[in-house]
């Protein structure tokens, strides 16, 4: 028995090296792994990158709208305007040299760079500009993939210029506010004043594209494939190969690029269905830049080193903790019997202890909310709105105040939340928060599609939702959140001086007096608690010793055009 | 044989209705079966472009009406110009990418037969071998070692196995060899590996239950052939052990093994949600599963119609084999 035993033993192992050298025999180099060394000063050109994407789904910039399609389409497009990789506030010029509103920012003039050219050599014209924006508006906008009417769903951002509307009801085919004055002067005319609209136009959506490749194809290999599949920008990089749906899309540097070259030769967008996998992957040093999986950030800082700036890969600082532009917080509805009860409301937001569940459920790599806006917009100050923060007293006095003493005379209230998404233990915290103050609550608990829909019914009495910015402005959360006519405004807040207050922000051009304005904003309706802020997104993210000097900014973008990769320096 | 399978093809009919209206049904009367408001995730769409979406996908028309467009666009035949022609299969547009079902299936179902193929090439090689040489070698250390091995396996859960062949092969072993040897443990192919290489570690995961229910069932039936009395005339002929196992015992045994190795090909052919998932394998099984959760009802309803497909031909092509396994049984015909 011992040596057949043995000779059981040798098979298996025989099989499994016979496995391994037959077939990762031309195994590659590691990419990934523990960073010992330091980077070389000097940036160098060549090599490629990976970076983990879900399955976007889209990468035409008509449809850009989840992170995964929106980052590839920032790598192959660019906007007017840019986020600069440090301070997304902070805006540099993109496919727009300059650019200057009227004097009530109703109409914007850009003045694109003579240089930019697309991938295919073709200069970049302010008709390209005009044809891309009017393509979003259309509601009979097709697919390039089927051919089929397949509209854009994020035609929003272009709700304030004029003529959009009349497009999309379908008395227009073309928006009467965007004209191409000459081939590099494009003239926006808005149908109110919008004085952070430079930040809108910085959207990857808004990028110019040509009608040709649009309606033609993109050729390949001989034959055309439809746009969508390879969309060909003016960005610093362009895609030489169709996407690999559920496997990858591949870019390679734009050498046609107007702005400064990008150093990598290329990024490989490696598509993985989860967050789980991709990590294991990197683990493995065949990815350079994912997702820390769930339950490993402590583990992964330890290991690989916490970026200083949070934002930022270098070897020895790879793991990423920077603030995202991205707020989680309590819906509570305004409408209700109970919760239209602003002291009701306060008591609530008192009685939640933020650090307590960032600290439990997220390993302290969130941040306790001290104000709808994350601490990286313009118009953000540290504890402005008041009741946001723990205050077990005070959320008893309020609650007293109210008329409902230790919660008595309330009912047990609706605690709403969609399930199989990691809420559950953050509302685990806030029932028991809010039962200490004597305010009795429910789970009440649906798969995501229900959930939405139960909010958009308005059926919810607490509920939990996020809210990530598409620009990084005040005006993108305050109204999006709290005007009366904004269908994101779930507590169903309605104050018309608000109202009034957050478009009139819009007319003042001067940065520092609009984010005054919005400062003062932001305090009022945080004096009336229309939803507990909870907590500030934070990046988990992760990149291998590779790679040096790679962005990964507040928006949640990629800045490849900067990064480098030196191999012989990693481990 | 030919009115074998006409009849086959004709019961298939009731089936496809029953499957597809059932699920027209639930997929109507589930609650939250908004997947306009699923492409928008938390944020509310403009009620114009919701409005014009839903006319769009046609969800605004009864489930009736819905299912029998369904039908319509699924039947290729139509009248063109007052004549008959070739349309082709319209299994409708995914709400999510807008890019048609077909497309998408074109796309994911070659991954999802290459795994299947891959996990029952594994089934039938490692599962009959070792169920005959349990059966042959029983109560040997063989026979021990088999039953043990195969106890293990049906206990596993299958994504914990795939995880742990990830590490030793895709991370340790990388490690132990310097980079020398080892597998690549996601997706289906990289410039890295050839397309074989991929397929191993996902082939072995999802064939790893099934093999070992095979291994178990080749054993039992090669048992009970081993004591019926055509093989005891056979040995006392003065048959070798080997003659009697494969011209006697064997073919008579490999039946319910065929049936259940047949029954796991159609299986798979549905995807394997969790192996594709553990290991990144662009299939059909994991794009069902997420058009489940983003209510993407023409891919769901696409992406069952292809599966009841697959599973129709390979169960009629399992039938068919037993024939060639067991002369005795004949079609359509009294057996002789």
């Amino acid at each position: 028995m011992q040596g057949k035993h043995r000779k059981l033993v040798a098979a298996v192992v025989a099989l499994g090296l016979l496995a391994s050298v037959g077939l990762g025999g031309c195994a590659p180099k590691q990419t990934g792994g523990e960073a010992t060394k330091p980077a070389t000063s000097e940036p160098k050109k060549g090599g490629s990158m990976s970076f983990y994407i879900g399955e976007p789904a889209y990468i035409d910039p008509y449809n850009a709208q989840e992170t995964e399609g929106m980052q590839i389409t920032q790598a192959i497009f660019d906007s007017l305007t840019n986020f600069d990789e440090k301070d997304p506030t902070k805006l540099i010029p993109a496919a727009a040299a300059s650019w200057e509103p009227n004097a009530d920012a109703t109409v914007w003039t850009f003045k694109l760079d003579p240089n930019g050219k697309f991938a295919d050599g073709t200069p970049v014209k302010a008709s390209d500009f005009v044809y891309a924006w009017n393509r979003i508006a259309n509601p009979k906008t097709v697919n390039t993939a089927t051919g089929k009417a397949d509209p854009s769903i994020i035609s929003y951002h272009l709700g304030f210029v004029k003529g959009f509307q009349e497009v999309v009801d379908g008395k227009a085919d073309t928006m009467e506010g965007v004209k191409a004055v000459d081939d590099t002067t494009l003239e926006i005319t808005l149908t109110q004043s919008f004085a952070d609209f430079e930040y809108v136009v910085a959207h990857p959506a808004l990028a110019p594209v040509e009608q040709k490749l649009v309606e033609e194809g993109v050729d390949y290999n001989g034959e055309k494939i439809p746009f969508g599949e390879m969309p060909q920008g003016n960005g610093p990089f362009k895609m030489t190969e169709p996407w690999k749906h559920n496997q990858y899309v591949k870019v390679v540097r734009n050498d046609s690029y107007a702005g400064t070259a990008a150093l990598l030769d290329g990024v490989e967008f490696k598509i993985f269905k989860d967050p789980e996998t991709a990590y294991t992957e990197f683990e493995a040093g065949n990815l350079d830049f994912t997702q820390i999986g769930e339950g490993k950030i402590k583990d992964a800082v330890a290991k690989y080193g916490e970026s200083k700036d949070g934002y930022t890969v270098n070897p020895g600082s790879q793991a990423l903790l920077g603030a995202e532009n991205s707020t989680y917080y309590l819906i509570l509805n305004n409408k209700n019997e109970f919760l239209k009860n602003a002291d009701v409301r306060k008591a609530v937001s008192l009685a939640i202890n933020r650090q307590a569940i960032c600290d439990v459920v997220f390993e302290g790599t969130r941040e306790p909310a001290d104000n709808i806006l994350p601490p990286g917009i313009a118009g953000y100050e540290k504890g402005a709105w008041v009741d946001s923060k723990y205050d077990i007293e005070a959320a008893k006095q309020a609650l007293a105040d109210a008329g409902y003493p230790e919660g008595k005379g309330l009912p047990t209230m609706k605690l709403s939340f969609n399930s199989g998404a990691g809420h559950e233990k953050i509302m685990e915290l806030v029932q028991s928060d809010l039962k200490a103050i004597g305010i009795k609550t429910e789970f009440d608990s649906a798969d995501f599609p229900v959930y939405l829909k139960q909010l958009d019914e308005g059926k919810h009495q607490i509920a939990r939702l996020g809210w990530v910015a598409d620009y990084p402005i005040a005006y993108n959360f305050l109204y999006a959140i709290f005007d009366s006519k904004s269908g994101d405004n779930k507590s169903f807040y309605k104050n018309e001086a608000v109202d009034a207050a957050i478009a009139e922000g819009q007319t003042i051009t001067d940065a520092t007096a609009r984010a005054a304005k919005y400062a003062e904003i932001d305090k009022t309706i945080g004096a009336e608690n229309p939803i507990a802020p909870l907590m500030f997104y934070k990046h988990h993210h992760v990149g291998s010793d590779r790679l040096r000097d790679f962005d990964f900014d507040a928006m949640y973008f990629g800045h490849f055009e900067k990064a480098w990769v030196d191999d012989a320096a990693a481990k | 044989m030919p009115q074998y399978i006409a009849r086959r093809i004709l019961q298939f009919i009731p089936v496809f209705i029953g499957v597809t209206l059932a699920l027209f049904m639930i997929a109507n009367f589930m609650p939250g079966a908004d997947p306009i408001q699923m492409r928008y995730g938390e944020r509310t769409p403009p009620p114009e472009v919701k409005a014009q979406l839903i006319e769009e996908y046609g969800l605004n028309l009864p489930w009736y009406q819905q299912y029998f467009k369904y039908l319509d666009d699924l039947w290729p035949i139509d009248v063109v110009d007052g004549k008959l022609a070739y349309t082709g299969v319209d299994l409708g547009t995914s709400i999510y990418t807008g890019r048609t079902v077909v497309q998408m299936l074109g796309e994911t179902y070659p991954y999802t037969i290459r795994l299947a193929f891959a996990a029952i090439i594994i089934e039938i090689i490692i599962g009959i071998g070792a169920g005959i040489i349990s059966a042959v070698k029983q109560y040997s250390f063989w026979d021990v070692f088999v039953t043990l091995t195969t106890s293990i396996l049906v206990s596993l859960p299958v994504f914990w196995l795939g995880l742990m062949l990830q590490i030793v092969f895709g991370i340790w072993m990388k490690s132990w060899t310097n980079e020398a040897f080892y597998l690549p443990i996601s997706g289906a192919e990289s410039t890295n590996f050839g397309p074989m290489a991929h397929v191993i570690l996902p082939a072995v995961t999802l064939a790893s239950v099934s093999t070992a229910y095979a291994a178990r069932i080749m054993r039992s039936q090669l048992l009970e052939v081993n004591g019926q009395d055509y093989i005891r005339t056979a040995r006392a002929k003065g048959l070798s052990g080997r003659q009697v196992l494969w011209s006697h015992a064997l073919k008579n045994a490999l039946i319910p093994v065929v049936t259940f190795i047949g029954l796991d090909l159609g299986a798979m052919f549905a995807g394997a949600v969790l192996t594709e998932t553990v290991f990144n394998w662009p299939g059909v099984g994991f794009m069902l599963a997420r058009a489940i959760f983003q209510r993407d009802f023409p891919v769901v309803f696409g992406g069952v119609t292809a599966m009841l497909f697959a599973v129709m031909i390979i169960n009629l092509l399992v039938d068919i084999s037993y024939a060639f396994l067991d002369p005795r049984i004949r079609y359509g015909g009294v057996s002789e």
